[in-house]
């Protein structure tokens, strides 16, 4: 049950985990990259000129300063600024030594006593931009000399407001290195790397969403990291492939679409949307294409800066808020990771967007990209999960449909078996009622007729002729019967036999002991089935008749075999047995060989077992 | 002796001269008419009102089964009797949905005829394990708007039923489960009580529902 107080609790929670971030952001308890504990640089003299080495500058105008110099607060309005510091060596020695500049903006070249040691990158139109990446410069000692030594940065920026150089450090090589590589991994190494994964998770979501492009949350997901990831580039790409005003507006137009691309992800994703809402941040990404076109950097930064990122704030806040409501409304757990990982991003970006408008030291550097690694690992988790879901969910439904559709075949398989069954039956009740009115409007009846009338004629001749015609009506009534589906109930087929049979029984005065018993059902039964088994029992029986003395016959069935799956007739007679009544040639009488071709048709076995106590006729079939 | 009076239904001259010679001889019987069709046979129905039917199912001018259903419809108290020549199940069968009680074969013995007539007259119901089999597959299909047929076969007739469609006669039968023979074909006879029941209901259902009730 989730309490009222349950959400003042999570609420709370959220606004101290904002307030702890924020001063994590803002108070920087920890300092992240230490100083190099020698040869800090920090007086130095300065003068603007558009010279390119030492020996063009001009030997007046220098200004003592004390680093760093950032030129919006020192109001330096020219676009290239010489530095120069003299340094004591007391022992050049044979080493390497290196000049480290943590922070310019945006590109520098260093001179050791008037001799070229390096540079960021080309000067010019546009400038190599070094603004985030810690520049060290090596060379060796034979350009120093004992005593006093002279260091010359020339610092070019794009636009005036945006040059900037950090307080330096001149020292041996061995001893700033490793600030320095620290500093460069963490700037731009892991930048690099991180916004190089982004691009390729964006590329690999919005495959998904060109599968699926009902789902809109992969292709704004895919969009919002491609966005992000171009935003990126500006902390790590020097040699830009535009001017410096388009690459101003691409960093700053890329940020902003970040944000609104966000905004809608949340809608979709949490699954409230605010039609308004997004109307108007979608007219608002809509003007950012407007700072491509702006005149000049100064106008860019002076819009961008301060309006455009104005607004960012703002729909920042909404998005928090946005997560915050749908949260309290719905305490999903997803909500809340989306929340832990949106506040920084708030306080990130709040934290860049009073930096780059001065109102803090620019020395912090850009710090949004940082939070861009946790929302995207839980982004993509989510993406990932909810895929693999749909998969499982498919997999599930698949299944569940495969076996619906299996039930369904078999039954459809066991309809369409009944319905041709119950055609087949239809088919040959109509045959057999055909071949019932022929026989009674023809031989049949007149057969009838002759028997009717023989019945009340006396004399052996009348008798025998009689017995005769009623065998020929058996035997045309068997073969009819042969016809009838319900015959393909073994145990029915014997009993029709048996009342078919009657007759001639009674003329034999031999009695006849039933023994049949329920069997299972046999597959296959047809009525050429039925006739053979009829026939057979009929020869047994007619046999029986014959060579049986005891005046006594049984008629018996039942199941045998493993799992009962075989089915046994026996005809049995105790009269003094076939083989004792018979000779050899006799014993392969016809009737015998009939009966043994009729089983071999049936796929069944026939024994004959003959003894002085009687004989057992047995045929033998399996159910199928 | 009780004498029971009969019009017999046959189209064959020489059977139904047979037939008529037997009756005649018979103390227990008094013939009243020889039809050769279906009309007469309606006619001397309705005229002589006797106490047995017996007649063949095809007749010249129809089905046999015209007459014992008009012994329903006139309310008469008569049993019906089948002739049947070539003993065809199904279609004793037929006759006996319409109301007939006992059926025998024109070729049978003259003894046999007439045992056969005053069994049925003493309750008794001759029965095959065809007819059987019809039986049971009949009581088992429900009507077709799915109710259930008003008459439904007890266990014990359901068991009798079986084991006639096994071939036992109904002695065999009696023997089997330790009840009297005069039990067995009481049960029978109810079934084919039943039997015209049931299909009495369905011809409604069935006039109902193609509306040609009032």
């Amino acid at each position: 049950m989730w309490l009222t107080g349950n959400k003042i609790r999570i609420v709370v929670f959220l606004l101290c985990y904002w307030l702890v971030v924020n001063y994590l952001v803002f108070l920087s308890p920890v300092t992240f990259f230490h100083d190099p504990d020698a040869g800090r640089v920090q007086n130095v003299e300065v003068t603007a000129s558009e010279a390119s080495s030492p020996a063009d500058l001009p030997p007046a105008y220098w200004q003592p300063l004390s680093l760093p110099d950032d030129w919006y607060k020192n109001q330096r309005r020219v676009k290239q600024t010489w530095y120069r510091a003299n340094v004591s060596v007391a022992e050049p020695g044979d080493i390497i030594w290196a000049v480290y500049l943590p922070l310019v903006a945006h590109n520098a070249a260093v001179f050791i006593n008037g001799v070229w040691v390096g540079q960021g990158g080309p000067f010019g139109e546009p400038t190599s931009r070094q603004q985030n990446n810690p520049l060290l410069f090596s060379f060796s000692s034979a350009l120093l000399q004992a005593g006093e030594n002279r260091i010359d940065i020339r610092v070019q920026a794009s636009f005036h407001q945006q040059g900037f150089l950090d307080k330096f450090y001149f020292a041996p090589a061995s001893r700033l290195k490793a600030a320095h590589a620290w500093k460069h991994f963490v700037r731009v190494d892991l930048i690099r790397w991180m916004t190089m994964a982004m691009y390729l998770m964006s590329a690999i979501v919005f495959a998904f969403w060109l599968a699926r492009p009902q789902d809109s949350i992969y292709g704004l997901f895919s969009l919002e990291l491609f966005l992000w990831a171009t935003h990126n580039l500006n902390l790590f790409v020097s040699e830009i492939p535009v001017s410096a005003r388009l690459w101003e507006a691409m960093a700053m137009s890329t940020l902003g679409w970040t944000v609104i691309a966000m905004i809608f992800f949340n809608h979709r994703y949490v699954g409230e949307r605010n039609a308004g809402i997004e109307k108007f941040i979608l007219i608002f990404a809509l003007l950012g294409i407007g700072i491509f076109f702006l005149p000049d950097i100064g106008s860019i930064l002076h819009i961008g800066y301060g309006i455009w990122d104005s607004f960012l704030v703002v729909f920042g806040c909404y998005a928090i808020f946005y997560l915050l409501r749908a949260y309290v409304h719905r305490p999903d757990p997803d909500i809340l990771l989306m929340l832990l990982v949106g506040i920084p991003i708030l306080v990130f970006g709040f934290h860049d967007i009073l930096m780059v408008n001065h109102f803090l030291d620019r020395r912090d550097g850009l710090i949004i990209q940082y939070s861009a690694i946790p929302a995207v690992l839980l982004f993509s988790w989510f993406l990932i999960r909810r895929f693999v879901q749909s998969i499982n969910r498919a997999e599930h439904l698949a299944d569940t449909l495969e076996q619906r559709v299996r039930t369904k075949q078999l039954e459809l398989q066991s309809q369409y078996e009944k319905f041709k069954s119950v055609q087949e039956e239809g088919l040959l009740l109509k045959e057999r009622e055909r071949i019932m009115r022929d026989m009674h409007d023809g031989i049949g009846g007149q057969l009838v007729s002759v028997i009717s009338l023989l019945q009340e004629q006396s004399g052996d001749v009348y008798k025998k002729v009689r017995e005769k015609v009623q065998h020929s009506l058996t035997d045309l009534r068997l073969v009819i019967d042969s016809l009838d589906p319900l015959l393909n109930d073994l145990p029915t087929l014997l009993g029709m036999m048996r009342v078919r049979l009657v007759d001639q029984l009674e003329a034999a005065n031999i009695t006849l002991e039933w023994a049949v018993t329920e069997l299972p059902e046999m597959k296959n039964m047809s009525p050429r089935r039925s006739l053979h088994i009829m026939r057979i029992v009929q020869e047994s029986i007619a046999n029986s008749i014959k060579h049986a003395r005891s005046g006594k016959m049984m008629l018996a069935t039942g199941v045998i075999g493993a799992e009962n799956r075989q089915v046994y007739v026996d005809v049995i007679d105790y009269g003094s047995g076939i083989i004792d009544g018979l000779d050899a040639a006799s014993r392969q009488g016809r009737g015998i060989k009939n009966m043994q071709y009729r089983a071999q048709q049936l796929g069944a076995t026939l024994n004959i077992d003959s003894t002085a106590g009687g004989t057992r006729v047995r045929l033998l079939m399996d159910v199928g | 002796m009780q004498t029971y009076t009969l019009i017999l239904v046959e189209d064959d001259a020489d059977v139904r001269e047979r037939l008529a010679q037997l009756i005649v001889q018979h103390d227990s019987f008094e013939l009243l008419a020889a039809a050769g069709d279906v009309a007469e046979g309606l006619a001397a129905l309705a005229k002589h009102r006797p106490d047995i039917l017996l007649t063949d199912l095809g007749l010249p001018d129809g089905s046999g089964i015209e007459i014992i259903k008009a012994i329903d419809e006139q309310n008469l108290d008569c049993e019906a009797m089948v002739i049947s020549g070539f003993q065809d199940e199904h279609r004793v069968f037929s006759a006996l949905e319409a109301g007939a009680k006992a059926y025998i074969l024109k070729h049978d013995k003259s003894q046999k005829i007439t045992d056969a007539i005053l069994n049925m007259m003493n309750g008794g119901a001759p029965i095959s394990p065809v007819i059987a089999r019809l039986m049971l597959r009949r009581f088992q299909a429900p009507l077709q708007n799915e109710h259930d047929l008003p008459e439904a076969l007890t266990p014990r007739q359901i068991d009798i039923l079986k084991l006639v469609s096994q071939g036992f006669s109904s002695r065999e039968i009696a023997e089997k489960l330790g009840i009297r023979y005069y039990t067995v074909t009481t049960h029978i006879k109810n079934i084919y009580n039943k039997l015209q029941v049931n299909s009495r209901t369905e011809a409604l259902y069935e006039a109902g529902r193609l509306g040609l009730l009032p």
